[in-house]
């Protein structure tokens, strides 16, 4: 197997909350806890789960912008937090992040020409503006922001979501990254623009063989983007099921996976209202503050056991198909704590 | 069978509760003037859902905040008809006095935000939001109102005693959308207009609300209004669907001519844009382009510039609707070149 980019092993990050000027008593809450995964050399893995589930805090973290408060961060086999500054330095070059907010993630008083060729200047990359002026050109091709000279000059006023979005991926394209983080890319934009800024990623992927870590609450778009690449569900803060995408969303294994996959609405009227209802032991989501002990999801689950469900954390385990499900379902004779060696 | 069908549809085509014809909304700016809702048409019938879809801009808000005369004052209104015919007076909403309309708000039509905190006032306590909103419309009964309330709350699969003394901003988004609801329903209104009711909610909060709209459209014989750019929302729970681009109803027809047969090149490229969980991911395409600016629309059809079947008049000729369905059914399209569209994608 060829060595992964990107490792994380065993990682626990808390956030604490109150003791801040507004008083309040200190505590702790994990929004992470022990998250196992790994991204190899162009591979996709999708991080999908419902809001404060943990996924931003995943993608943050291997992108170098978090610590982690337990846990090892890898890149390229070794801690990232071990590495020495010039391999340090290449780590941040390989790892790029697109954010889900491309009006908040541009410099408005940024063209486009100097926001995409400051990166250039500052790693050397090019000697003058005329290198500069083809670089430039060469990555808005590659987005389809064309013709060039229609955009080159333009501020990110001056553009419509979709084209400041494409703006935003090629500025992640410029270091020539290993690892692109890509979290929510198309939630803002509008419904028309989606399919096309999701192919353009898909499109990049393939030609330049960068491996995308691309974290989403829409399992549809999970579907077509991770195909062929591995999906991992998150919940309150867990990874409960993992394996290839396709296999993970046509047949879940995980309640909860499944859970999301009835309740979601399709775009087809005779689809959708032929789903089997959604029988959730409870309706509303537990407070991270006061996450309820054993599986964190057994005060909603269909498929509730009793005893240990409530009592003891299930861990993922790897079942014959090659995904890793954390359910007692499918452990079988198993200890709970027993998880089996991943080869 | 059939006749007894028929003769049920004909007699709820009798009852609409709303009638509009050439509703036009525009903003004035410093820019210009925006044209938001541009020659709209359509009745609401009772125990009817109405789903408008469309991208952000489209006007479709506006028009929701027109139907009960929110707009704000830069707004100008015009409209050749906008009446409301759920009580035996008809009452026209374009011209009636201020105090009447805001009696009439909320007790017949009563519209249901986005569950932002914004919706809410935030110093008051669920409790008194319900009390709030009753007094304004002369019910002074504590009793009745707290009763209403406790009601209303659990018709919504709320906890009311842990919802009733909790402020907005303790609950949750999925909480806080079910409240919203609760409150709509207040005064018992015969229409409610819901303005992305499922949007920001995360998926198994969004199946609790859609179950919700079912079960109370069925209980309650509401009609309801559904706006939102989610096709799966309309797909869930709307009767008819219109598709509105750039201010206007591009298409208007029943769930299944919307997302079965759509004939308009707009919104066939809305739903093939969309990929769906179940199935493959093949034949999936997105439109070029973003869409107009509202200030400077473009000649002719609005949509021409990203269309891929324009053709020179499209660019000339603005289209008008056209009734295209047959045998009763109530098709409706804004597109000067369907049928050649379609006699093309035929023969492929």
């Amino acid at each position: 197997m060829r060595q992964p980019i990107i490792e994380l092993k065993d990682i626990t990050k808390s956030f604490t909350k109150g003791g801040g000027i507004l008083g309040g008593s200190r505590q702790q809450i994990d929004v992470l806890r022990n998250i196992n995964l790994s991204i190899s050399p162009g591979e996709v893995l999708c991080l999908v789960g419902e809001s404060g589930c943990g996924k931003t805090t995943t993608g943050k973290i291997i992108a170098g912008l978090l610590p982690p408060n337990l846990g090892q961060v890898l890149y390229n086999g070794q801690d990232l937090y071990q590495l020495g500054d010039t391999e340090f330095a290449k780590y941040r070059r390989s790892v790029q992040l697109i954010h889900q907010d491309p009006y908040a993630a541009l410099n408005p008083t940024h063209t486009i020409y100097s926001t995409l060729s400051a990166p250039m200047f500052r790693h050397r990359l090019v000697r003058n503006k005329r290198e500069a002026v083809n670089r430039v050109a060469e990555l808005m091709e590659t987005v389809d922001l064309t013709p060039i000279e229609d955009f080159i000059e333009k501020y990110p006023h001056q553009l419509s979501g979709g084209q400041r979005q494409r703006v935003v991926i090629a500025r992640s394209l410029i270091l020539e990254p290993r690892l692109i983080v890509a979290d929510e890319p198309v939630s803002m934009l509008d419904v028309s623009i989606r399919l096309s800024v999701i192919a353009l990623l898909r499109r990049l992927q393939k030609e330049m063989q960068v491996a995308f870590l691309f974290i989403t609450h829409d399992l549809a778009m999970a579907k077509y983007f991770g195909a062929g690449g591995n999906i991992a569900v998150m919940y309150l803060g867990e990874i409960v099921e993992m394996g290839p995408a396709t296999l993970v969303i046509d047949e879940p294994m995980h309640p909860y996976t499944q859970a999301l996959l009835k309740a979601i609405p399709e775009p087809d009227p005779q689809l959708t209202r032929a789903k089997e209802p959604v029988r959730l032991r409870s309706l509303d989501i537990p407070d991270l503050s006061e996450l309820p002990p054993g599986c964190t999801f057994h005060p909603r689950c269909p498929a509730y056991l009793g005893g240990k469900c409530a009592s003891v954390t299930p861990r993922l385990v790897e079942q014959p198909d090659g995904r890793r499900v954390a359910c007692y379902l499918y452990q079988e004779g198993e200890t709970p704590l027993a998880e089996r060696t991943v080869s | 069978m059939q006749s007894a069908k028929a003769l049920d549809k004909r007699k709820s085509r009798a009852e609409t509760l709303l009638r509009v014809e050439n509703l036009n909304v525009h903003y004035r700016t410093r820019r210009g003037l925006v044209k938001s809702v541009r020659n709209v048409n359509f009745e609401l019938r009772r125990r009817e859902n109405l789903a408008v879809i469309g991208e952000s801009g489209s006007g479709k808000t506006t028009l929701g905040l027109s139907l009960v005369r929110l707009l704000p004052r830069s707004a100008e209104f015009t409209a050749n008809r906008l009446e409301y015919t759920g009580n035996e007076q008809p009452l026209d909403i374009t011209s009636c006095s201020e105090e009447t309309i805001r009696q009439w708000r909320w007790k017949e039509v009563a519209i249901v935000f986005q569950a932002a905190l914004s919706a809410f006032n935030p110093v008051l306590r669920i409790a008194d939001q319900f009390s709030d909103t009753a007094r304004a419309h002369g019910i002074r009964d504590k009793a009745v109102i707290e009763s209403r309330a406790l009601e209303l709350l659990e018709l919504v699969q709320l906890d009311p005693k842990r919802v009733l003394n909790a402020y907005p901003h303790e609950l949750s988004g999925g909480m806080r959308q079910r409240v919203l609801i609760a409150l709509a329903l207040l005064l018992e209104p015969k229409v409610l207009i819901l303005d992305e009711p499922t949007t920001a909610l995360d998926i198994l909060t969004q199946r609790i609300v859609i179950d919700l709209l079912r079960k109370l459209k069925e209980e309650l014989d509401l009609s309801m209004i559904i706006i939102s750019h989610d096709l799966s929302l309309a797909a869930e729970l709307a009767d008819r669907v219109a598709t509105m681009y750039a201010g206007q109803f591009v298409e208007f027809g029943s769930v299944n001519e919307i997302f079965y047969e759509p004939r308009h090149p707009y919104t066939q490229g809305l739903i093939s844009g969309v990929p769906k969980v179940q199935g493959n991911m093949e034949g999936l395409s997105s439109i070029p382009g973003s869409p107009p600016d509202l200030i400077d629309l473009p000649p002719g059809c609005k949509f021409h510039e990203r269309c891929q079947y324009a053709t020179a008049i499209c660019s000339q000729k603005e289209p008008t609707e056209e009734l295209i369905g047959k045998n009763g059914s109530e098709h409706i399209l804004s597109c000067l070149r369907w049928r050649e569209i379609n006699d093309a994608a035929a023969h492929h």
